[in-house]
């Protein structure tokens, strides 16, 4: 490691040192800003919040003027993947600070904003890790401002329930994960993430045993972030318990850094596909197959039966947690759409639909809160028009359908398991599709209750707007129908990961 | 074989050591018996009853704040002794880099000083 090496590897993470550094003056300044007796002067989170979104500019900024750099040796890089998720990650990031704008309150808005871009600049630097080492210290960068951010907004019981819950199974999460770590660095050897990829395309698991042990591990370890099946179980209550930006949150960024460490530790995205049958990358495949199709099936059965509007989109999100697995699997594929492109566009479009849902949630009421229940979406069509058009764009998308981000998605994803060739993959795409004929339903009931049902008699709403809420929606609409109508930009920062 | 005669040496004192401050304490110290010195010790707890008890945040505060200090001087410790060592310590060109990096590094744990003194963790109230 030389001077030059160091000063370069700094300049692969500008974006998200600018990003770290807001925070530090936010956590500074921060407490010199209230009151004696610790009250903040109304209208204090105004102020953070766009020193906020000024940061994200900056580190956009910043982001868009970087240079893919060869750089093999060093802790981070500059590819294709780390482009195309920080772009992804700042722009989502952007709207979940506009959602959160009115649900923090003015004494702890400085310290909430600060774990968001915290949490921001984690996803960004696991995606531009090139080591586990730089991988794992992004990882627990995203988990730990989350766990203060699921507290720090409302102190109720509920959201006492899900910090407990989540801050531990998090724990234990990261815990195996970094067990599985070990135990690969053991086997191979290496702690530099191209290295460890080529050896587990070439090794068999008869050679290193050890891969046997750490390949379930890494599997748990990320499939509690992308809440696949037997780690899900913290997603619905905790979603039920914390505010409606953070479920938003909770819904995207996790799986956002989950599939991103997927990606960059098993291999299964490269162009050439493993060698032998009894490759450990192969193994790995099998193993998330399995949590793939488990968690598509078990997501949209339980999704069903949910009178909760946020446990509802908590069992989407994992029931989207496994289509983008089968993108995962679907691998680089040497013909036909890389699943990986697939894959990155489907966490795009997902990004925009999901924070928009529970966006429009959240600025439909006046009071603070989001709308909860089934029963308060009851007669929305007549009573808000333009907020239930709004929530109907992304039910059509979660759902998959034409005209929305989420069927160019779905499709994507469906046509790269198709044509990846394989038997084990075609079933995928067909268990997919089915899959996405289920989660129809439940998405299309919701527009039903909204357009069908008279309203409820409506209680006293507080009078002003929400007014940053609205504006994340309209960003998420634009989003959501313009991946459908220009995708191609998109499209092709995905391609440009898959090289 | 002989080359283990000091650490032999090294336990007859340490075995040594102990036995006699038992012994002396048993003989020579004054035993003046309350209901409290009777009790177990267990690091300031009630021995007996419930261990679920909620005891106040403001020990995990300390607790916290000592466990960065603690990972600073790790951190520290091993720059230190590298860093102004004339061969096989850091590389000459790196030295004011390094430097540089460990600013940085105590820049960042003042801020995190700053915001708990702010917030009144050193205050015992």
């Amino acid at each position: 490691m030389s001077h030059e090496s160091i000063r370069t590897a700094v300049q692969l993470i500008l974006p998200e040192c600018i990003l770290i550094g807001t925070v530090c003056v936010m956590f500074l300044t921060g407490p010199f800003l209230l009151g004696r007796n610790g009250q903040a002067s109304p209208g204090l989170r105004h102020r953070w919040g766009a020193l906020a979104l000024l940061a994200i500019g900056a580190a956009a900024w910043q982001w868009w003027h970087t240079t893919p750099v060869a750089a093999i040796d060093g802790p981070f890089l500059s590819d294709g993947l780390s482009f195309t998720i920080r772009g992804i990650v700042l722009a989502l990031g952007a709207v979940l600070v506009l959602a959160a704008w009115n649900q923090l309150d003015d004494r702890t808005s400085a310290e909430c904003n600060a774990c968001l871009l915290a949490l921001l600049a984690g996803v960004n630097l696991t995606a531009a890790a090139n080591d586990i080492i730089t991988l794992f210290l992004g990882l627990e960068l995203v988990s730990i401002p989350t766990y203060l951010l699921l507290y720090l907004p409302t102190r109720s019981r509920p959201a006492q329930e899900a910090t407990i819950k989540y801050f531990l199974l998090s724990l234990f999460s990261s815990a195996m994960l970094v067990y599985g770590l070990a135990l690969l660095y053991g086997a191979t050897g290496t702690t530099m993430l191209p290295e460890i990829v080529e050896l587990l395309k070439a090794t068999s698991l008869t050679e290193s045993p050890l891969l046997l042990i750490a390949a379930p591990l890494i599997a748990a370890g990320l499939g509690f972030r992308i809440t696949a099946v037997p780690f899900h179980f913290y997603a619905p209550d905790v979603f039920q318990g914390v505010p409606a930006f953070m479920a938003a949150l909770l819904s995207f960024i996790p799986k956002v850094v989950g599939f991103t460490a997927l990606w960059r530790l098993t291999a299964l995205t490269s162009r050439a596909a493993a060698e032998s049958a009894d490759a450990v990358s192969t193994y790995m495949a099998s193993v998330l197959a399995v949590l793939a199709v488990l968690t598509m099936f078990i997501g949209n059965l339980m999704a069903l039966r949910q009178s909760n509007l946020h446990r509802l989109l908590a069992y989407s999100s994992v029931a989207h947690g496994g289509y983008m697995l089968v993108g995962l699997l679907a691998g680089g594929g040497s013909s036909g759409v890389p699943g990986g492109a697939a894959l990155l566009f489907y966490l795009a479009a997902y990004g925009f639909m999901t924070i928009g849902a529970f966006c429009i949630l959240l600025a439909a009421r006046r009071s603070g809160d989001s709308i909860r229940t089934i029963d308060e979406l009851a007669g929305l069509g007549s009573s808000q028009p333009l907020a239930a058009l709004v929530l109907s764009v992304f039910l059509f998308s979660l759902a998959g359908l034409p005209p929305t981000a989420g069927f160019l998605g779905k499709f994507n994803l469906f046509l790269a398991a198709w044509s990846s060739g394989v038997s084990g993959t075609r079933w995928l795409a067909v268990i997919l599709a089915m899959n996405a004929a289920i989660s129809a339903w439940y998405y299309l009931r919701l527009i039903g209750v909204m357009y069908l049902q008279s309203p409820q008699p409506s209680t006293a709403d507080a009078p002003t707007r929400n007014l940053p809420a609205w504006i994340a929606t309209a960003v998420c609409v634009a989003g959501t129908l313009g991946l459908f109508l220009v995708p191609q930009a998109v499209w092709d920062a995905a391609l440009l990961a898959t090289q | 074989m002989s080359s283990f005669a000091p650490i032999l040496v090294y336990i007859l004192v340490l075995l040594g050591f102990v036995a006699t401050n038992l012994i002396l304490t048993h003989v020579i110290g004054p035993r003046r018996k309350t209901a409290v010195k009777d009790m177990p010790y267990e690091s300031g707890m009630d021995p007996v009853g419930d261990a679920r008890q909620p005891f106040d945040v403001k020990f995990y505060l300390v607790a916290i704040l000592f466990l960065v200090f603690d990972v600073e001087l790790l951190f520290l410790y091993p720059w230190a002794t590298a860093a102004y060592v004339d061969s096989g310590g850091v590389p000459a060109e790196l030295k004011n880099l390094m430097f540089a990096v460990m600013l940085v590094f105590m820049g960042t744990l003042a801020i995190a000083y700053i915001y708990a003194w702010k917030h009144g963790v050193f205050k015992w109230r």
